[in-house]
Formats: structure tokens, sequence, C-alpha cells
């Protein structure tokens, strides 16, 4: 048999990089016009094919994970273990970030100047972004927004935590009745489930060209002069991200399982790269599964349990991009963070993370809330919404490869790889 | 009273509806022509239709409704059905191929079919004053339908409004995305089917047979429904006469001769030229072997009754292998469906004059992909081209009133326009399979002249 995931791989990893050079063509030749309304939309129409799986699949998958794994102590343990690991790797990705933002300070040096330049530059769109979170949801409202009113409402509006929570408690009763008759359900919804992965694996063969028009149109549209005077506060980013993805994830796996972290790296490339691309973790999810459980192994019960749910409200690279921007932020105002100031950044963005996740554009809601709880100007936001979308690429492949090594780390745990 | 309703009951359904169609109309004529009357002599105080109509209108409306509730299940479990019953591996390139010269010949139809409705241009004759007059907060209505509608999407929008969370769309009744899901749906559970992993394939049997069973279910639920649509009829004509009068006439006669006139350029230009430029053959020889399967379809109005005729002749006449014939000609029956093609966009032009929705290049390319995929689902569905015509109105973006009024007129004259859609849609699927098996040396020998 001839391996079609590295065929993929390469094919997609070459429309990335054609990509790319179209892109600056287009930059420096100015079709970037062009590019923006007539190569753009086959990206985010990639992007929605996946997306449309979503739902479906999260529901599902889930609901067959949990009933599968057939006895309520063991889904509680592995439940409470991928749980455990989200948190962890929360809270050290953002101290990770404040560490790094206050040792490097990058935002100390910004002058008076560049900050009025750059907020002027972008004002009017995230003008509207940044008034929507008027109020701050407290935990209590984060809680009870995880329940639905109306199961079949949830689907309809995508809302990811509403769904995962009903799916939980399904597949949990299912268990809970005769074997005969649970057993047609649980089949009707794998059938459904295997479908969905079918349906990924029919979208993934154009993934090359999405991929292309998906870069193309972020590097066509990407104006250099913007990311050199963020560029210190970039690469404290991006450098996070990196060492984050290195250290915390290969010491994880290193740690709790006999997978090689080459491997490891190796089987999630396919996911990373159209995380990269579409910046968006949920919409990558089905990738994501189909790698984790092909190429890595780690088995179906456990990754369909654990991997919808990290993609809702595991966001490590977006929990470290929330610490290095809010004190960036300071800095540039000058505005001195105490460590009280600092913990509570720890705490809100970890929790705004969980809550707001599913809304898009969430990582600048999420931000927003941070902000407000530690008394530094909102506008502030406007300064790094110039290189906000590359970051954001950056984050995602963090975001998933983070849900990924979970699902590593606890299958490991039950001895299941 | 127990003798009307048998003899009611053994009379065919279509003839019941045209008798009702008829009744409405003379009935309306009247009423309309009672109240022309009132007004000449400046008698103040309601007319009869005005007193009437609200309590007739309602058993028209609860026709339109029931046909809305069944719309969006039908054609999701029946492109899923369609879909996953499509044999790809089985049949390979051949299979593939027949399936995309089906769809070819689907959209040439489709856009035949509105280039001629845009040429006819029904409906612009009934003015939209007389029709503001009776129906005074209709005006607001057809205003907001035309604003709701498309106003020149970009590309983009019309690409990324493909797909969508398939529950939403359920939930709104938006119908390229269900369509474009249903179809990948069915695909991906085929592939799976075929993929030999026991397991795999046994949940999805399950899978599919639970679909199929719900498809069937929705079927009979339509059966039923139709059952009611003498009624409705009745009702729809009588106000839709009642309110315009003669004038209604002239988009009856329109449609129905676009319709006419689309399908013969269909049979006699389009599927010639697509013969002789696929297999280089004499095309009206071809047009001839068929004739017989041709004119059962016109008299039976039914793809199915006309099946094992037109296998015969396909087999016996055209000379086409049975592994071919055996396979394309039922998957025809079911997926293309040529004549709604054509058809379909002369309603939906007659429903943006009459409502005056302005129609873009951009709408109209909507139009045509929905009539194309839409039809897909059509096949085997009783009265499958008037819920093609739901999913295509409210895609334009009319409103439930509006989208009466059409119905109604789709009503009155389906039974007629039927006949020569069948016979268009025998005519394709035969043409298709030829010009595969020319095309695959699937032909036995060459047949010759008669």
């Amino acid at each position: 048999m001839k391996s079609p995931r590295l065929q993929l791989y390469t094919k997609v990893l070459i429309g990335l990089l054609v990509g790319a050079v179209f892109g600056i063509l287009a930059n420096r030749w100015g079709f970037s016009d062009f590019v923006h309304s007539y190569v753009k939309p086959f990206g985010s129409a990639f992007i929605k094919l996946i997306s449309m799986v979503v739902v479906p699949l999260v529901f599902a998958s889930l609901l067959v994970g949990t009933a599968s794994l057939n006895d309520i102590r063991k889904l509680g343990r592995i439940g409470i273990k991928t749980l455990a690991y989200y948190v962890c790797t929360t809270a050290i990705a953002i101290s990770l970030g404040l560490l790094l933002a206050n040792t490097i300070k990058p935002g100390v040096g910004l002058s008076e100047q560049a900050r009025s330049r750059l907020l002027q530059s972008v004002s009017d769109e995230t003008g509207t972004q940044i008034e929507t979170p008027q109020e701050q949801p407290t935990v209590m409202d984060i809680l009870l927004n995880v329940i639905p009113k109306n199961p079949i409402r949830a689907f309809v509006e995508g809302n990811m935590l509403q769904i995962i929570f009903f799916a939980l408690l399904t597949g949990i009763c299912l268990t809970l009745i005769p074997s005969p008759r649970s057993q047609p359900v649980i089949g009707f919804f794998q059938g459904i489930s295997d479908v969905m992965v079918q349906m990924v694996h029919i979208i993934m063969k154009i993934a090359p060209y999405g991929v292309f028009a998906l870069i193309s149109a972020v590097v066509a549209n990407f104006g250099s002069d913007i990311l050199f005077v963020l560029l210190k506060y970039s690469i404290v980013v991006v450098a996070g991200l990196a060492l984050h993805a290195v250290l915390v994830y290969s010491a994880a796996i290193k740690t709790f399982s006999k997978l090689s972290i080459r491997d490891f790296f190796k089987g999630i490339r396919p996911a990373q790269l159209i995380a990269f691309s579409s910046g968006s973790s949920s919409a990558t999810l089905p990738v994501t599964m189909e790698c984790t459980e092909r190429t890595l192994g780690v088995p179906s019960g456990i990754v369909s349990f654990a991997l919808p749910l990290g993609a809702t409200i595991n966001m490590d690279g977006t929990a470290l991009y929330q610490g290095v921007s809010a004190v960036f932020i300071a800095q540039v105002y000058g505005i001195d963070l105490s460590l009280a100031q600092q913990l509570t950044i720890v705490v809100t963005a970890t929790l705004a993370s969980v809550g707001t996740s599913g809304t898009p554009g969430a990582g600048i809601i999420t931000l927003a809330i941070v902000l407000k709880s530690i008394g530094v100007p909102l506008e502030g936001i406007g300064i790094i919404m110039g290189v906000e979308r590359i970051l954001d690429m950056c984050r995602s492949v963090v975001n998933i490869t983070g849900d990924a090594s979970c699902a590593v780390v606890v299958a490991s745990t039950e001895s299941k790889v | 009273m127990k003798q009307f309703l048998r003899l009611y009951f053994r009379t065919s359904l279509a003839l019941r509806v045209i008798v009702c169609f008829v009744a409405g109309s003379l009935l309306g004529g009247l009423l309309w022509y009672q109240s022309q009357k009132v007004g000449q002599a400046e008698i103040v105080g309601p007319t009869v239709a005005e007193r009437i109509i609200p309590y007739i209108s309602p058993f028209g409306e609860i026709f339109v409704h029931m046909l809305k509730m069944i719309v969006v299940p039908i054609i999701f479990f029946s492109l899923v059905s369609g879909a996953s019953s499509l044999p790809i591996r089985r049949f390979g390139r051949i299979g593939l191929k027949t399936i995309l010269w089906y769809l070819f010949c689907s959209l040439l139809a489709a856009v035949l079919g509105t280039c001629i409705a845009l040429a006819i241009n029904p409906g612009s004759g009934a003015n939209l004053d007389a029709w503001q007059e009776l129906m005074g907060a209709t005006e607001t209505e057809a205003s907001d339908a035309a604003q709701r509608a498309p106003v020149e999407r970009p590309l983009s929008q019309l690409l990324l409004n493909l797909f969508r969370n398939p529950f939403e769309a359920l939930a709104t009744g938006n119908f390229l995305p269900i369509i474009v899901f249903a179809i990948m749906f069915g695909l991906a559970m085929r592939i799976s089917m075929e993929s030999g992993d026991e397991q795999r394939v046994a949940r999805q049997e399950l899978l599919g047979n639970l679909l199929e069973a719900c498809r069937d279910a929705m079927f009979k639920l339509v059966d039923w429904i139709l059952e009611y649509s003498p009624i409705g009829v009745l009702a729809l004509t009588i106000v839709n006469f009642g309110l315009y009068g003669p004038s209604i006439v002239g988009p009856y006669v329109s449609v129905t001769l676009g319709v006419v006139l689309g399908i013969t350029g269909m049979v006699f230009g389009v599927y010639p030229t697509f013969l002789w430029i696929v297999t280089r053959r004499n095309p009206l020889s071809v047009i001839k072997q068929i004739k017989e399967p041709m004119i059962m379809a016109f008299i039976t109005r039914s793809s199915a009754a006309t099946l094992p005729l037109s296998i015969k002749t396909a087999e016996q006449k055209l000379r086409i292998r049975n592994e071919l014939a055996s396979f394309s000609l039922p998957l025809g029956a079911t997926i293309n469906m040529d004549g709604v093609c054509v058809h379909l966009p002369m309603f939906a032009v007659l429903a943006a004059n009459m409502f005056g929705i302005k129609l873009t290049v951009g709408s109209l390319a909507l139009l045509v992909m929905t009539t194309v995929l839409s039809s897909i689902g059509a096949g085997g569905v009783p009265g499958g081209s008037l819920m093609l015509l739901f999913i295509i109105l409210e895609t334009m973006g009319l409103n439930g009133q509006q989208v009466a009024v059409i119905v109604a007129l789709a009503l009155g004259i389906n039974p007629i326009l039927d006949m020569f859609e069948t016979m268009n849609n025998i005519t394709g699927d035969l043409v298709c399979s030829y010009a595969v098996a020319a095309n695959e040396n699937l032909v036995d020998a060459e047949f010759q002249g008669e």
C-alpha cells in the first residue's frame, strides 16, 4: 500500500509554499485585490466545507466515544485526566507567556508616534469588535451556559460546549440501559461518525488548493511595515508558542508515553498545516482526529472524547498569546502590572477562553475581557490588530498540538497506544 | 353521498385536480365579474368577492403549508438515499461518466429553460398595480421580498453559502447547503459501504435502511397531502381568479407555451446536437428509434411505468449492452430530470415578474444551480416538481402568500406540463445512455435505420 498520508502532507506543504510565494508576488505587483476577491473565497469555502462536518462529527463521535468507554468509573478517570491535562498545560502556557513578556519587555521601546499610527490604521474594524464584550461573563454564567435548553437548538447554533454536554450525557445514559436496546443507537451514531470521517477524507483531497488560496490571501494583504513595528512583540509570541510546543508537549509525551517525540510531531503535521492556514482549531478538528487516531494509534474512544473537548476548551496557544498581549499593551501604555494583576490574567484568561469558545473572533473578545479585568485601556487591542491574523495562525497550531498531545498522554496512561 | 365519494376516489388524482381547477377558475371568474359590476354601479360596501375570499383562501393556504412542512425532510432524505445508491466503485469510470452526463444535460436544460423564460417573460403583463390594489398589504411584502432577494452576490458569497452547519441549514430551510450536505453525506456513505470492512458496512447498512425508511415515510405523507390537493387547488384558483380576473390567464398560457417550447427545443435541438458532437452518428435516427418510450411516457406521465419499455428499447433498438442499460436507465429515472429543469425557471421568472424581484446575473446563476442540484433528489418523489418549485421559490426569498399564488398557478397546469416533462426525462435518459454506450464501445452492433 502506498502512503497517501505522506503524499497529502507533501501536497499541502507545496500548496502552502506556492501560496506564500504567490501572495508575495501579488503584494509586490499590486494585484492583491484580485487575490482578495477571487482567490480567497476558495480558501474560505474550503474552511467552511470542513466546518460543515464539525457539528455532526463532534456529537456523533463524542457520544460513541463516551458510550464505548462502557463503564462510568473509567469514563470518570479519563475525563478527570483529560481535564487536568488541559488545565495544567493552559496554566503553563499563560505563565510562560507572562514570563517572556516580563523579561523581554517588547512594549517598552514603542514610541508614542508608532502607537498612534497603529491605532489609526485599524481603528474602524476593531472598534466594533471591541465593543461587543460589554459585560464580563461571571463564572456562574459560564457554567450555566453549558447546559442547553434545547439540544436541537444547540446543534442549529453550533454551540460546542452545549453539544458536548448533551453528547456526554446521552453517551453515559446509553451505557446504563440494556445493551440490546442501546446497541442499535450506538451503531447508528457510529455510522454517522464513519460517514463524517469519510467526508473529511473526500474534502482533504482539495486541501492543497484550499491552503494555497488561504495563505496567498493572507500574505497578499499583509503589510510588512506593520510587522516591522511589532516585530519584537510578534517574535515574543511566536517564540513563546514554539517553546511551549517543543518543551511542554515533548516533556509530557516523553514522561507518559512510549511514543517518540519525532513520531508524534510527524504524525500530526497534516493537522498542523491545516490549523496554520485556517487559523481555527475547531475547523481543523476532523483532521486532528484523523491524524491522532490513524497515525498516532490512539484508540478511537479516547480520541473522540478528548479532542472535541480539547478543540473547544483547551487553547494553550491562545492563552499564551493573551498573556503576552496583555503585558505588551500594558507596557505600551506604561502601566506596571503587579503580581496580583498578573495572576488575575492567568485566571481570567483561562476561564474566559472556556466560556467564549465557539464565538468567531474569540481571541479578541477574550483579550478584551482580560484587559478589562486588569484595568488596561481596551483600545490598546487596536495596536496589535495588524498582526492578529498571522499570530492567530500560529497559535492555532499550538492549540491543536496540545489537544493531540493530551489524547496521546491520556491513552498512554491507560496503556492503550 | 356514498356513491359520490366512491366516484371521487375512483377518479384519478390528476383528473380530480383538473376538474377542481376548471371549477375554481369558473367560480373565481364569476366572483371577479360580480365585483367589477359592483365597481361600475358605484355601490358602496364590500363585494361578494371581498366577503367570501377570506373564508376560502385558508383552505388553499393549508395546502401550501402542508407542502412546506414536508419539503425539508423529503429533499434531505431522498437526496441522501439517492446519492448513497450511486454505484461509484462498481461501475467505476462508466458510472461516473453517466452521472456527469446526466448532470450536464440537466444543466443544459436549466440554462435553456432560463433563457426561454427570460425571452417570453411570463407574467410581465400581469400588472402589479391591480394586484396591489386588491391585496393592499402585499405591497410591502413584495418589496420586502425584493429586498431580501440576493442583490448581485459576489462569487465569495455564493460559494460560502453552499457550506453551512447542516443543522442550521435544516432549521432555516436554506436549501442549497442542505442539498450539498445531503449529496456529500450520501456519497460518503456509499464509499464507506464499499470499503469492505465488514463492521463498517453493517453500520452503513443500518444507517441506510433507517434513512430509506424515513424517506418512504415522507413519501407516504406526501401521498396523503396530495389527496388534499383537489380541495387546495379549488380554493387557490378561486382566490386567484376572483382577485385578478381574466388577466391571470396570461401567465398560464405563457408558462405552458414556454415549457412546451423549451422541451421541444431539448428533444429536437439540444439532444441531437449533443449526440452528434459526442457520437458523430446521425442523431435523428436515434430519436426515431426511441419514439415508442417517448410516447409511452407522454401518455402515462410516469418515468417508472415507462422504465421497462425504455430498457427494452435501449437494448433491442439502440443495441446498448444490458450491463449499461440496466443500470443507467433506472439511475436516470431517479437523478436525471431534464424536463423539470426546463420547467422550473419558467415559474421562477414568472414569480420574479409578478412580485417585482429583480433578477441579476448572480441570482440567475443561483437559480440554475439550485434547479440542477435539487432535481437530483426529485426522482420518485410524488409530486416531485412541486417540491422543487418550493425550493426554488424559497431560495428566491418569496413569502408564504406569494408562494401560494405561484403554487396555485403551477398546480392547475401541472398535469399537462407533466406529460411533456416525463417525455423529456425519458428522452434524456436514453440519449445519455446511448452517448455513454457509443463512447465506451458498449453498443453491440450498428443499428440500421429501421
